[in-house]
């Protein structure tokens, strides 16, 4: 190998070079190469020492109380008289009810069935998809407010709890007859989560809440939510089917 | 309890101003040091905290988890940072900062260049290092600082940066190459 140039030897550096093996070799065996290499360190080295001035612990404590009057509260998904109990159970078999409309109509005979099918197992993709993204949503917004509630609270988490369970149910199978494994993982440990909080006792919050953060539920749920809701923008396209 | 980034993400998404506190309290430090290591004055890097995390909370719903959160908000800082400076360079419309092997221009950049401040105090390493550090073109110290301080992988810095990986070695590389020239003579004296 002819000399290490003095980009491979910046890159080795930081662990980043392509060929390391083979660099490394090389400066095993080149005086001329590992001079430069350490001369590169001493400057990196030097680097290290520029100060940074100290801001103390209090810092982010500062930020916050200087940024916050400049903060416009968020506006809410749901009004309060718009409480998701009652709704989701309602919602998820409405939408089944759509599914097996959709599916019924793909299996019509006729010249025209091929077509018709395609199109109904998009139009049936899609409509699973807004449904459960809105059943993602309100559970979300549940498990959001039992995070930060107090034992004495848990009562009315329980009563939308049950509501989002049944529909769950319903939605978790759905996924599943419809090949989609990561939803369904998602809503069986959304459903083991929901089962918890319906049949806690008070004292049990706490230990849900610390469940809850372990798992990091929510951020899955968010993280499920923002693709089904991309995938939601994009046009059916019943060639892909 | 510790409430992790995703829980904290969550409530601020659903309207509780509590959830951004968890977050501006634990990424402050870390946004100040990056943006004082971008500008070198304490003054801009304040106003890069500020409006870094005023940035974020208006735009928390666009953030999908693909990059960790750290990885967003450097690139919310950054972005912010490289404004901040190309404005200022613009507006100073002055030429391009000279060698400082010039004894004459040593203290002449007019691009983040340290106050007056950071200048009357500090050992004659520390001046040179932040006159090194200006010497860098925005894009390079920006990669720079977040491979060599804040210990990215490359993949995430091209993510904070908007630029292709092989863009990105060779800023750091760049960067690196030039404080070499700038301290050389100064860091074989030193250790």
């Amino acid at each position: 190998m002819t000399h290490v140039t003095e980009e491979q030897l910046v890159l080795y550096f930081y662990g980043e070079a392509e060929e390391t093996a083979a660099i490394a070799e090389h400066l095993s065996s080149c005086p001329a190469c590992r001079a430069d290499l350490a001369a590169i360190q001493r400057t990196l080295n030097a680097v290290d020492g520029m100060p940074i001035p100290d801001r103390g612990p209090a810092y982010g404590a500062q930020v916050w109380q200087a940024l916050s009057p400049k903060i416009k509260p968020r506006a809410r998904f749901f009004p309060v008289w718009l409480q998701p109990r009652q709704l989701a159970a309602c919602a998820a078999m409405a939408t089944l009810l759509v599914i097996a409309y959709l599916a019924g109509r793909g299996t019509l005979p006729g010249p025209g069935k091929v077509e018709v099918a395609q199109q109904s197992v998009a139009a049936r993709d899609r409509v699973l998809l807004v449904n459960v993204s809105d059943h993602l949503e309100r559970s979300k917004l549940m498990l959001i407010e039992l995070t930060n509630g107090a034992p004495g609270t848990l009562y009315q988490d329980q009563a939308r709890a049950e509501d989002l369970l049944a529909a769950n149910r319903l939605y978790r199978l759905s996924a599943k007859r419809n090949s989609q494994p990561a939803l369904t993982d998602l809503l069986d440990e959304l459903e083991q989560t929901l089962t918890e909080v319906a049949n806690a006792q008070p004292g049990e919050l706490r230990q849900i809440q610390s469940r809850m953060a372990r798992q990091d539920l929510l951020f899955k749920i968010r993280v499920v939510d923002a693709r089904m809701r991309q995938t939601q923008r994009q046009p059916i396209d019943i060639s892909s089917n | 309890m510790s409430e992790s980034d995703g829980i904290a993400i969550e409530r601020t998404i659903a309207g509780d101003g509590e959830g951004f506190r968890v977050l501006v309290e634990r990424y402050s430090q870390l946004v100040f040091r990056l943006a004082y290591r971008m500008t070198g004055s304490e003054a801009d890097a304040e106003d890069v905290v500020q409006e870094t995390f005023l940035r974020a909370y208006r735009a928390i719903s666009t953030y999908d988890g693909r990059a960790g959160f750290t990885t967003w908000i450097y690139r919310i800082a950054t972005n912010y940072t490289l404004d901040l400076l190309d404005k200022r360079r613009r507006r100073a419309e002055q030429p391009p900062p000279q060698r400082i092997d010039q004894e004459q221009q040593e203290w002449e950049f007019p691009t983040a260049a340290p106050g007056p401040d950071r200048l009357a105090e500090g050992s004659q390493l520390h001046r040179r290092l932040h006159l090194a550090m200006a010497q860098l073109t925005p894009q390079e110290r920006s990669a720079f600082v977040l491979r060599h301080f804040e210990e990215l992988p490359i993949e995430e810095i091209s993510e904070a940066l908007s630029l292709g990986p092989s863009a990105t070695r060779h800023s750091i590389f760049r960067a690196v190459q030039k404080l070499r020239r700038s301290l050389a003579p100064f860091v074989s004296s030193e250790l």
